[in-house]
């Protein structure tokens, strides 16, 4: 489109008539970036001032004087060519993008668009198509490693939909923060539904998740405040700025149909041990029959070989092939009293996840002419997970269009609307709702997966692996797995409409006056059920979020060139309003009608939440850009905002921002080596506020008893005192471009001061309330960023165009408040707790660890077992590094895109990989021993596991200890249990053939892409067996510093089809 | 030159009304809400299952970690963050003279102070005993004092003992009693007789460290005025006010009868034991749990085979007892075997078994006669002491920490400790850990009061345990 835009102000410069000599020569004009025609093109005869510019279509045709040979094309933002004219008459010419001219325009604040030359702070641009080479549905997910400073805490691909929490530059607030989300200027929420604190629960995804990304053209990312202190108090995490694609005129009927398929399967899950049943010891059970209490027909039983049904875990008899009397032997149907051989089932818990299919499938619809332009696309996802029984289904509508009324006034329309239907969605963390919870932390290796699918008796009752007794069936601690899937599958519905409309005025070239109201907002409905006749209590229970932010905005555009100088103004307002309702409804003490899914059903009365939220944010905003010969550039900006939810005294804050740009180049004259330099220096400023109702004494209201209201006081003190928090943040940047801009790289060092932080600091509960809100501490983030792509090679039909990046971070907490040296920001299961520890990078690991003797060995006691201290760190959550790594191959019509992204560095702690052993699940707590014995073996028979370690005495020492008794001690001794969160994952995969134009000519299409694609191909490396560390993405507030019950990585691999008609 | 123009237009921007105002909480407090609030957790006391563990009651069936003394911290902020914080208010609220006026439709400021503060008592006297130091004078000043300092265990049963007898004295039966009392429907002479029952016990407490003060405050109590009946907290048939071991039973079975109690129960023929315990569900009649066995023992008993918690104990509105007449009978039996008051020891150590007898509904002249006339619970005054011991721990049934206090001080009955414990020194727990955010956020106080007291383990002796 801005091409468009070229040709259209270009058309008024170049008025070059020709004359009609001897020779006409005739061609079209195209660009190398998309093959359409280019517009505008100035067409010139060397040594002449002969010359012509291309029409709409590219076209052109002139007049070629006696003795002259050469043509010269050119056009702004292009790389000028010369053509020697041989004997044909017609010359095509394409032209290909000149990066050293760095005329490339992109989206900075407010959506203006400027020359990057200008920009003095760090915006990392990722074009739409470029996003996801396997259509990642979720933008977020696919921001993972495209962009320097950016880190992605996914989730497994087996949630269908679910959170993928993003960080920029580390943390820049206490409690983590996320960057801004705004799509054509419209900030959008990217709230994310999904189980907080201990990430046990059911994850519904981040709004952001409703973008469709076929409908974006680009993505922005402003870093640090420098580029988005404009954006005001939510910005202080950085924005990610998304522009979506407009209409404009080009080929074919403007239409493109986008699809594709994919097979989703489960790929990484702990090793499992193959050798030892369900059990704690290794003695078989034995049936007594007794007539009492037995029925007659059972006598015949007496003496029959058990299982122990009641235990949760594995530390039975050896899978030797024993006849004994599984589960399912005791429960009505054709295997009742069935003897059957004990054999391992090694691919029990792979057997009971299903293959997915995502099924994507995009059409659009654009156009444009001089007057006005507008793109509608329609998308629909329909997803069935690996989770039997899961379903997501997501459409898109959008629509964008604008309209010149007269050459002075322009109305512009931005709509989408998104509607997401989910089933199933699968529960993690330690829940019973997670069977992946039960597989890798409480069960039975030898269970048959197929015997449990049939999960219902003839009666309707239910039937579990985990019965108390051969006369009791009913589950002990475990429901049926696909009981779990299939009967309590919730079902959630969102939707959400965002948008906006402006009217936009020109009053002189000079200067232009922008209106904006804007609108974001969805209401989303979950209602989650418990299946009558399982092990829990039926339930039922609806909650109905309505989340809606308004923005009126009102935007002043100054833009005029004095001579050498250039001045960029804008001026702005806005009025942000924000409402939240929450309305929650949940059936207690069972539901009087059985699997009768509603809150009537309540036996007693039911829990109720009624919440809403009210909020305004006025502002003013400001900013000039001065430019001088083009060469350097000084911005700065200022905006005041004002906060209802701070204290009346405290509410209106000031900050500003100023950078500088100067391309030196244009001062050392540019090289063939060094094409281009530019260097970026910028400080800036951003204030936030706090969430409403934070500042005045209430009280909380509980649950009744009987007719007596019940209060409290609640947990955290009010402050009144409250003012804002403010970050401030330098940055330095280089932005050197080589050969032509065949090679760039990219530089940026940037240090946040995050002080005065807004946060609920943890206080000794003896003073009556456990938090108090206070303004205190810093934050200091620092890092540096670095990317580098280009062409490796080109020859000929072959081409390889690579892009690296890579970020290292540090996020230190330099303060909290006064005496207080350390704030808890959460704790996981079992003790062990995520800090902000003063003088430490910020997400401290705190827990119980082994104690080391001077010559680093643990100190044992002794029985063999390890000594604990309490209160010891063990790691830091944050990575040193992040970063990816795209490859892009061309040859002829084939294209192959590789992509691989790493992190390296940061801890988490595992309870599944706890529990996997202390259950006897995993694979190290089988086989043999250093002497070679079974490690299960009785210690007195050469069994056991060896600890080398020095007792208290201080004297070596080696003893074996009981394996089951080993792996109980070390429940809770987390230090054992915390990995590195290092890996390298080669996360998409995509080989693409364009079928030639000449295949196409008997068709409709103009363009058509078939690809095979593949995502999450291979975990290359990771420091912990079984779990892949780049999908701890539980928990709303995204810290991923545990899991428990994580769900398995899913691999998929698809096939994609694009058409343009 | 737009900033301008946008500041003038927007002179009155920091002005929002009352845009501010929680639409979801009251401002407004009223004070009979916060005293069922505070109520409401004397549950998580009288339905506690780790202290009954320790007492050895109950062991657990299957996971039997809490029965081995695995965890060490025990968290208190609950206590002080919930009931405690909102008797704080309360007493607050009515005793300030600008809010005093506004909170008397929840009963007059007097009644509202003293059950308040006998409440206050009650709570703190749990925690004292389960931590020894606690902080108590500097404690619930909210943001006053992030920090407050710990008080000894000897200042805070004195100071205790004082709030008790002051409180009895301050409630006013001719004003407004309070409203939002679930314990004693606003009966306010039921809580005059519950603050000096209360002062009862506690005084008794500390008999063997401070024999004096406890005699005093004792007989003062005493001739007060005590509880006639058993005080028991009224659990609904609804599952948001439900009796907690119900809640427990659900979704899991796993609280069987000890062998402990059921080894001593069974030779006596206690018929409280048929009310205690429930048959197998394998038809064996009452069959204990094996105490403080490791898991894999546990796990390999089968869960048919042995009894649970008797059921008439665990229905969804079974109510649980918080103070009853046979803890003050048996009391009452030790004070007279002491000599403080000049009543017969083995007349109130009867009544008391009589008294535990009906509370749980087996008395009959005839068994009663039965029972208490076996050697082993026939009263002696030689053996007074031990006799006391045995059958008020049988009596304090499901009253866990009452019933681990009394045995902490009378040292009987004889419980040996879980065979497979877990914490380091294998001994029965005589005290629970502080939370470590005090450890880590109220460092100084913290260590001030472990140097008092000791290390901050499950094994250091509180103030009043000397023997």
């Amino acid at each position: 489109m801005k091409k468009v835009l070229l040709a259209a102000l270009l058309l008024g410069c170049f008025v070059q008539f020709t004359f009609a000599q001897d020779r006409t020569i005739s061609g079209t004009v195209s660009s190398s970036e998309d093959g359409g025609p280019l517009p505008g093109v100035s067409v010139l005869v060397k040594g002449t001032t002969l010359g012509t510019i291309t029409g709409i279509d590219g076209e052109y045709s002139i007049s070629l004087p006696e003795g002259k040979n050469i043509i010269q094309f050119s056009f702004v933002g292009m790389v000028s060519q010369e053509v020697v004219v041989a004997e044909s008459n017609v010359i095509d010419v394409t032209l290909d993008p000149d990066v050293k001219a760095l005329n490339e325009v992109i989206v900075t604040a407010l959506g203006v668009s400027r020359d990057e030359r200008s920009v003095g702070s760090s915006i990392q641009s990722v074009d739409g198509d470029k996003l996801s080479a396997v259509r990642e549905p979720n933008l977020v997910g696919s921001l993972a490693g495209k962009v320097a400073g950016v880190q992605v805490i996914g989730s497994s691909g087996a949630a269908l939909g679910g959170t993928q929490n993003i960080r920029l530059r580390g943390i820049n607030s206490l409690g983590g923060g996320s960057p801004l989300f705004v799509v054509d200027g419209t900030p959008i929420a990217n709230n994310s539904f999904s189980p907080d604190n201990d990430g046990a629960g059911r994850d519904y995804g981040n709004l952001a998740s409703d973008i469709n990304p076929d409908d974006i053209e680009s993505v922005s990312v402003l870093k640090g405040p420098t580029a988005a202190a404009l954006y005001g108090n939510r910005a202080a995490n950085g924005v990610i700025l998304i522009t979506t694609k407009k209409g404009n005129k080009k080929k074919g009927l403007g239409v493109d149909i986008n699809q594709s398929t994919s097979f989703e399967n489960v790929y990484i899950l702990p090793n499992y041990q193959n050798e030892y049943a369900g059990g704690y010891t290794q003695d078989f059970l034995t049936f007594n029959y007794d007539p009492a209490i037995h029925p007659e027909s059972w006598s015949s039983f007496d003496g029959q070989k058990m299982l122990n049904y009641a235990a949760d875990e594995s530390w039975g008899p050896r899978m030797d092939g024993t006849p004994v009397r599984h589960w399912d032997s005791w429960l009505p149907g054709e295997q009742f009293g069935e003897l059957r051989p004990l054999v391992a089932q090694p691919d029990n818990v792979r057997d009971f996840f299903d293959t997915g299919i995502t099924v994507n499938t995009g059409v659009s619809f654009s156009g444009g002419n001089d007057e006005g332009n507008f793109r509608i696309s329609a998308n629909n996802i329909s997803q069935k997970g690996v989770m039997p029984g899961s379903e997501l289904t997501k459409n898109n509508l959008s629509f964008n269009g604008s309209q010149k009324f007269t050459d002075k006034l322009n109305v512009g329309i931005n709509f989408n609307y998104t509607g997401t239907e989910g089933l199933g969605r699968p529960a993690s963390g330690y829940t019973g709702r997670n069977p992946t919870n039960s597989f890798n932390q409480w069960f039975q290796r030898q269970i048959d997966m197929d015997r449990l699918r049939q999960y219902k008796n003839p009666d309707g009752t239910y039937r579990s692996w985990n019965i108390r007794s051969p006369l009791d069936a009913r589950p002990l601690y475990w429901d049926n797995p696909f009981y779990e899937a299939l009967e309590n599958a919730p079902e959630d519905r969102r939707d959400r409409v965002y948008g906006n409309i402006s009217v936009g005025y020109q009053f002189t070239p000079e200067f232009k006056v922008t209106g904006f109201v804007r609108s974001d907002f969805y209401n989303q409905k979950i209602e989650d059920r418990i299946a009558s006749g399982g092990l829990d209590l039926d339930f039922y229970g609806v909650s109905q979020r309505f989340g809606k932010e308004d923005n009126y905005e009102i935007l002043l555009q100054y833009d005029k060139t004095f001579g050498n100088l250039s001045l960029s103004a804008t001026a702005g307002g806005n009025i942000r309003k924000n409402i939240y309702s929450y309305l929650y409804e949940g059936t207690v003490g069972g539901l009087s009608v059985p699997n009768f899914y509603n809150i009537d059903a309540s036996v007693d009365r039911p829990t109720t939440d009624s919440y809403k939220q009210n909020k305004t944010v006025r502002s003013v905003y400001g900013s000039a850009s001065l430019g001088y010969q083009n060469t350097i550039f000084l911005d700065a900006t200022l905006r005041n905002d004002w906060s209802s939810s701070l204290p009346v005294a405290n509410n209106s804050y000031l900050y500003p921002s100023i950078a500088t740009s100067f391309v030196f180049t244009e001062l050392m004259g540019s090289s063939d080596f060094l094409s281009f330099g530019k260097l970026r220096l910028s400080y800036a400023q951003v204030g936030s506020d706090i969430d409403p109702y934070e500042i005045a004494q209430v009280y909380e209201v509980g649950t009744p008893y009987g007719s007596f209201p019940n209060l409290g006081v609640p947990n955290t003190s009010p402050n009144p005192n409250l003012k804002p928090a403010l970050s401030s943040s330098y940055e330095a940047g280089l932005d050197l471009r080589f050969w032509n801009g065949k090679l760039n790289l990219d530089m940026t060092y940037y240090r946040n001061n995050n002080k005065d932080q807004i946060m609920t600091l943890t206080v000794p509960g003896s003073s009556g309330v456990t938090g108090a809100i206070v303004n205190a501490g810093n934050i200091r983030s620092e890092g540096f960023e670095v990317s580098l792509n280009g062409t490796v090679l080109e020859k000929g039909n072959f081409s390889w165009d690579m892009a690296l990046n890579a970020a290292r971070n540090t996020s230190e907490v330099v303060e909290l408040a006064a005496g207080i040296d350390n704030r808890q920001l959460q704790s996981a299961y079992w003790g062990m707790t995520l800090n902000a520890k003063v003088g430490q990078p910020w997400g401290t690991l705190i827990g119980t660890g082994f104690q080391y003797a001077e010559n680093g060995k643990p100190v044992i006691d002794e029985d063999g077992f390890y000594v604990q201290q309490t209160n010891k760190e063990l790691g830091t959550t944050l990575p040193k590094f992040t970063g990816g790594f795209n490859n892009t191959f061309r040859y002829k019509n084939w294209d192959l895109t590789a992509f691989i992204e790493f992190q390296g560095g940061g801890q988490f702690y595992s309870v599944t990989k706890m529990f996997n052993n202390y259950s006897g699940l995993g694979e190290e707590t089988a086989g043999l021993n250093d002497k070679g014995n079974p490690v299960r073996d009785a210690v007195a028979d050469g069994g056991g596991v060896r600890v080398d370690g020095v007792l208290e005495d201080g004297t070596d020492a080696t003893i074996y200890v009981d394996a089951y008794d080993y792996y109980s001690s070390l429940f809770g001794m987390h230090e054992r249990w915390i990995y590195d969160a290092s890996y390298v994952k080669f996360r998409e995969l995509r080989l693409g053939y364009s079928l030639p134009a000449s295949l196409l000519t008997k068709t409709p299409f103009h363009t058509a892409n078939i690809a095979l694609i593949a995502k999450n191909l291979w975990l290359i490396h990771s420091n912990v067996e079984g779990l892949d560390p780049s999908e701890f993405g539980v928990g709303a507030n995204g810290y991923a510093y545990f899991e428990s019950g994580q769900l398995p990585g899913v691999r998929s691999f698809g096939f994609n089809i694009k058409l343009g008609l | 030159m737009g900033l301008l123009a946008g500041s003038i237009l927007l002179t009155s921007c920091n002005d929002f009304g009352d845009l501010n105002t929680d639409p979801n909480r009251p401002s407004n407090p009223l004070t009979s809400g916060l005293l069922t609030g505070a109520q409401r957790s004397v549950s998580s006391v009288v339905g506690d299952a780790t202290s009954v563990l320790y007492a050895q009651q109950l062991s657990e069936k299957q996971y039997t970690e809490a029965s081995r003394y695995q965890t060490i911290y025990f968290n208190f902020n609950d206590f002080y963050s919930g009931p405690l914080m909102n008797l704080q208010r309360i007493i607050e609220l009515n005793t300030n003279e600008e809010t005093k006026g506004d909170v008397l439709s929840s009963g007059s400021n007097e009644n509202q102070i003293a059950v308040a503060r006998i409440l206050k008592a009650y709570f703190f006297a749990t925690l004292t005993d389960r931590w020894g130091e606690l902080p108590y004078t500097e404690a619930l000043k909210g943001e006053l004092d992030f920090s407050p300092a710990y008080d000894s265990q000897e200042f805070i049963y004195t100071d205790l003992l004082k709030e008790l007898k002051e409180a009895a004295a301050q409630i006013d039966p001719g004003t407004a009693a309070v409203e939002g009392d679930l314990l004693f429907d606003g009966n306010m002479e039921s809580w005059r007789r519950f603050a000096n029952s209360l002062r009862m016990i506690l005084a008794l407490r500390i008999s063997d460290v401070s024999p004096q003060a406890a005699q005093t405050n004792f007989t003062e109590a005493y001739s007060g005025g005590i509880l006639l009946t058993d005080f028991m907290y009224p659990y609904l048939g609804e599952a948001n006010n439900q009796n907690p071991w119900y809640g427990r039973y659900l979704t899991r079975v796993d609280y069987a009868i000890s062998d402990t109690m059921h080894d001593y129960m069974k030779p006596l023929n206690d018929p409280r034991l048929e009310v205690y315990a429930d048959t197998t569900a394998s038809g064996k009649g009452i069959v204990p749990m094996p105490y403080g066995i490791s898991n894999a023992e546990a796990g390999s008993i089968t869960n048919a085979d042995v009894s649970y918690l008797g059921m008439a104990m665990r229905e969804q509105g079974a109510e649980l007892p918080i103070l009853t007449t046979a803890q003050l009978e048996f009391s009452l039996a030790e004070a007279a075997l002491k000599g403080w008051i000049s009543e017969s020891a083995e007349d109130h150590y009867l009544k008391a078994i009589e008294s535990s007898f009906r509370q749980y509904g087996v008395y009959t002249q005839a068994g009663f006669d039965a029972f208490v006339a076996q050697p082993d619970v026939a009263w002696s005054d030689a053996a007074g002491i031990e006799k006391i011991g045995y059958q008020k721990w049988v009596a304090l049934f499901l009253q866990g920490f009452e019933a681990w206090a009394e045995w902490r001080r009378l040292d009987y009955p004889a419980l040996a400790p879980a065979t497979a414990a877990l914490n380091s020194s294998k001994e029965i727990p005589v005290r629970q850990a502080y939370p470590t955010t005090e450890r880590d956020i109220n460092t100084d106080n913290y260590l001030e009061a472990v140097s008092r007291q000791g290390e901050d383990g499950l094994d250091t002796k509180l103030w009043w345990d000397v023997k």
